[in-house]
């Protein structure tokens, strides 16, 4: 019976997410693979949002933004490494929309086929635009975090601000014309390419490639927040000042979390570069930052593991929904409906209810047990 | 002994109100201090004051030979005055012992604490003893949301023993309290005495009684009196100052 | 340069009619409603509906949308945003979530695109809102050309923006709302029916955005869509204005319209939005308690 624990229930339902997801493959074709790599992508938004919002209480609107540069930083390495960027009149590669908008007769090569175009030349190395992908949302985080939690501004305004911050970006962005391709992203991509292996998003191997990458950030999370510094953070969520007369640097853990996310965000979105073969200033709309919050939300912004099926689940569903072409809009507004319940009835989520089912049904069985003993 | 906190003319201006004005005392190294006054005397304010949470300005905050005035709350926290806030403070979304765990603050650092697990296999004596003298010990596991008001009050008490500090601030750590309870706290303070240097604020003189060595009694943001219970029950400028109210007896 | 400072001084009244609302709900109610983008969409429709199907005169449109998304407020008031009064950031998230449902039931025509039917002026597509000639009609006063339309959107702004300040500071409403809003539980005891307030105020902030609806539809596009990037940009003003100060949300709209007219001028529309949400980044963080606001976070 002692094996029968909370925790260990807990430990056995990560174990079962591991196990079905190295599986899949044996079940689904391709085409499926690479939806399920694409939904395995956004649990991995859902546990850095799970981390944020769940255990530092920071409601981070704009994750998108973290997401997005991730995205954007390895389709960049990626955009060079097409083939059509390697067939514009040069040896070196060249993104075909920088001819589209140069300037006539300028020259074709990275240095100064326009004004930025320089900044792409380090990105010719594939190593660069990962690094890249996480570096740059981290040190975003990190100066934003910095800036916000010394100013000691907390719940509303971290939403607002980070919400306004994202949408700032995505407007950058779009007027990158010449730089990103604006409003059109970057698309016809090369593929990922790691010693000789080429990921083909449609492929068995970048399946596993995005699978054991989530499962190793849902291990890495959980056991983050199993350490110390994650009760420090539960406990700053719940009475800030206090935990500062306790002799801790609150904007330092909060920042530390926050930047977490942010590389966790960023990975994500490399990864999706990876699956979908574009990068685009959608990744940047606010709804999307707030999709992830509701799927955060329905399963359960308190558990990890709960988020990371929450956006999974909410997903497939869509997916399959959405074969039905009348049902698509309906589809949005069951998600509506699903996510105003949810927000109303259970702020727990789906993982605190089954949480509760679970406890409830072990306080029964010890209680069985130990009346068996007594007889 | 030597003063571990010495207070000199410190004050504070709330645009043109003065909650502490022109304030000074000092307190030794194992003593234990009351601090009286009527509501407003800017008892609350002073704790404020010396803990960096409202910024003071002018006069000076020395703690073991450090000027203290104005500094981040945490960094007054990490030279070792620790505080227990007038309404209890604990986290209520944690678990009693996990409460204790983070006031266990033996490493600060993110870093460090990367590396300390949230639920130490090993048994803890600094965290047993902490449970034993606030009597939680079978609560430990428990939320401490669903803890009674007391019971509150002692894990607050327990966490400011965990965290250590040379410096106590109590800010009326019976208020609300039951006569039993009132004196099983004073128990529990009276067993920090020695070890910890105190500062009490409180309304209760029954209890002032029964831990008290010596009163320093404010009025108006200033200093009115200071010495043993008994020089300040007969002190006429504490006996006029608190006429209105009925007497000290009743503050 | 009156030009310009015309057009900055248009984009500030528009952002303060879909502010105004939200400078109540927020500013005093402390209720973040990010459905009020979807309310200020219902009110576009209603112009639309009205125009299509009953062919009321526009200016009449204004009390019809007024009193309709009053009452779609009162609705969410009572059955939504009432049960999650002290939970801020879950406000946040489910007025979100009805934001998404009632563009849906645009779009989908209140469910009558299931059954293959149609409502004239509803569905997923874009209506236009034709105004009457007078609005229409450009004029010189000098060498300044006036434009009728863009005149009345700042007058009726300024006319709207009094009535509230009137009913705030000087009806015995606005005083139980002011009661209510520094602390319902004491403001409760004293014999105020903090709940009727509540409905009543989030009733009335959602009329405004109605109104600001009505006016929007004159002059752009209207779809189900519309209204989300307005929720986005009143909150920034009401914040950087400083919550609870009416006057406060009165000079950042005028600011942040002016910016944007101006750098819309010199640059672009994007990079003047973008610059507008800059400003408002550094504004919060440096004075989070906002620009005019004397009270703390």
């Amino acid at each position: 019976m002692q094996l029968l624990t909370r925790t260990n229930l807990q430990l056995a339902a990560y174990g079962l997410f591991i196990v079905v997801v190295m599986l899949l493959p044996l079940f689904m074709d391709v085409f499926w693979l690479n939806r399920i790599s694409k939904y395995l992508v956004f649990g991995m938004l859902g546990i850095a949002i799970s981390m944020s919002w769940g255990y530092a209480g920071i409601l981070n609107l704009g994750q998108g933004l973290f997401f997005g540069f991730g995205a954007y930083m390895l389709a960049m390495s990626l955009k060079l490494a097409s083939p059509t960027s390697l067939a514009q009149g040069s040896d070196e590669p060249v993104p075909d929309f920088m001819l589209w908008t140069s300037e006539p007769g300028a020259p074709i090569d990275l240095c100064c086929i326009n004004q930025g175009s320089f900044l792409w030349i380090p990105f010719k190395e594939q190593w660069f635009g990962v690094a890249m992908g996480l570096v740059m949302p981290t040190l975003i985080a990190l100066v934003l975090g910095y800036a916000m939690f010394r100013a000691r501004i907390a719940g509303v305004y971290v939403a607002i601000l980070t919400l306004a911050l994202c949408l700032l970006v995505r407007l950058l962005v779009i007027d990158a014309q010449p730089l990103i391709n604006g409003f059109n992203g970057l698309t016809d991509l090369g593929w990922f390419t790691v010693g000789g292996l080429e990921f083909d998003p449609y492929l068995v191997e970048t399946y596993y490639l995005i699978a054991i990458i989530t499962c190793l950030v849902l291990i890495g999370a959980r056991w983050l927040v199993n350490t110390k510094v994650g009760v420090v953070l539960q406990a700053i969520r719940d009475n800030e000042e206090r935990v500062r007369y306790l002799g801790y640097d609150v904007a330092v853990y909060k920042v530390f979390f926050f930047c977490i996310s942010a590389a966790i965000a960023g990975l994500a979105g490399m990864l999706y570069v990876i699956a979908a073969e574009f990068a685009s200033p959608t990744f940047m709309n606010i709804g999307f930052s707030i999709s992830m919050v509701v799927w955060a939300a329905v399963g359960g912004r308190w558990s990890l593991l709960g988020a990371c099926l929450g956006a999974i689940l909410l997903n497939v569903v869509e997916a399959t929904v959405s074969e039905t072409e009348t049902l698509v809009e309906a589809w949005q507004l069951i998600i509506g409906a699903i996510f105003l319940f949810v927000v109303l009835v259970m702020p727990r989520g789906l993982a605190g209810f089954i949480q509760q089912g679970a406890d409830w049904g072990l306080d029964w069985l010890h209680q069985r047990v130990k009346e068996r003993r007594i007889r | 002994m030597a003063a571990i906190l010495e207070i000199e003319e410190l004050e504070v201006n709330f645009r043109g109100f003065r909650a502490v004005d022109g304030f000074s005392m000092a307190v030794e190294e194992g003593e234990l201090r009351v601090l009286i006054g009527a509501n407003g005397a800017g008892k609350t304010t002073l704790m404020d004051l010396i803990t960096g949470r409202t910024k003071s300005t002018g006069g000076k905050v020395t703690f073991l030979g450090d000027n203290i005035t104005n500094r981040q709350e945490h960094k007054i926290a990490r030279r070792g005055i620790g505080r227990k806030f007038q309404v209890p403070s604990v986290f209520k979304d944690l678990t009693v012992r996990e409460n204790l765990e983070v006031a266990y603050t033996r490493s600060l650092s993110v870093w460090r604490n990367l590396a300390v697990r949230a639920k130490p296999r090993r048994v803890d004596r600094q965290i047993e003893r902490a449970l034993e003298l606030s009597s939680l010990t079978e609560e430990n596991t428990n939320l401490a949301g669903n803890l009674s008001h007391g019971q509150t009050q002692w894990l607050e008490l327990g966490m400011v023993l965990m965290q250590n500090p040379k410096l106590v601030l109590l800010d009326e750590p019976t208020a609300g309290m039951t006569a039993l309870e009132t004196e099983k706290t004073s128990e529990i303070i009276n067993s920090l005495k020695g070890e910890h240097s105190i500062i009490v604020v409180e309304h209760d003189m029954t209890f002032v009684r029964s831990i008290c060595e010596v009163i320093t009694v404010m009025h108006l943001g200033k200093k009115l009196a200071e010495g043993t219970v008994e020089q300040i029950e007969n002190d006429p400028t504490v006996i006029d100052a608190y006429l209105g109210s009925g007497g000290i007896t009743h503050a | 340069m009156a030009d310009v400072f015309f057009i900055g001084l248009s984009l500030s009244s528009i952002l303060l009619l879909v502010a105004l609302g939200l400078a109540i709900t927020y500013g005093t109610m402390g209720v973040i409603n990010m459905a009020h983008g979807e309310l200020v969409m219902i009110g576009a429709y209603v112009t639309v509906l009205c125009q299509t199907h009953f062919g009321l005169h526009f200016l009449l449109c204004i009390p019809v949308a007024f009193v309709v998304t009053g009452a779609v407020g009162y609705a969410i008031e009572r059955f939504v945003v009432r049960r999650l009064y002290g939970r801020l950031l879950d406000t946040l998230l489910a007025t979100w979530a009805l934001a998404i449902i009632i563009q849906q039931a645009i779009r989908l025509e209140f469910g009558a695109a299931f059954a293959g039917l149609h409502i004239d002026g509803l569905g997923p597509g874009l209506q236009n809102v034709p105004i009457p000639s007078f609005f229409r009609e450009t004029f010189l006063v000098g060498d300044f050309v006036v434009q009728p339309y863009r005149t009345f959107i700042i007058v009726l702004t300024i006319g709207l923006f009094i009535l509230t300040w009137w009913l705030i500071f000087h009806t015995s409403f606005g005083m139980q709302l002011r009661a209510v809003s520094r602390n319902r539980g004491i403001a409760s005891c004293c014999g105020i029916d903090d709940k009727r307030i509540n409905a009543w105020t989030f009733a009335y902030g959602s009329a405004l955005a109605g109104a600001a609806g009505v006016m929007l539809a004159g002059f752009k596009t209207v779809s189900p869509s519309m209204g989300t990037p307005f929720v986005i940009d009143g909150f920034l003003v009401v914040v950087m204005g400083g919550v609870g100060s009416l006057f406060g949300t009165l000079g950042s709209a005028v600011i942040l319209g002016e910016v944007q007219g101006w750098v819309a001028s010199l640059l672009n529309d994007v990079l003047a939005r973008a610059i507008v949400f800059g400003v408002i980044i550094v504004v919060i963080i440096i004075r989070p308690q906002g620009l005019f606001s004397r009270r703390g976070r």
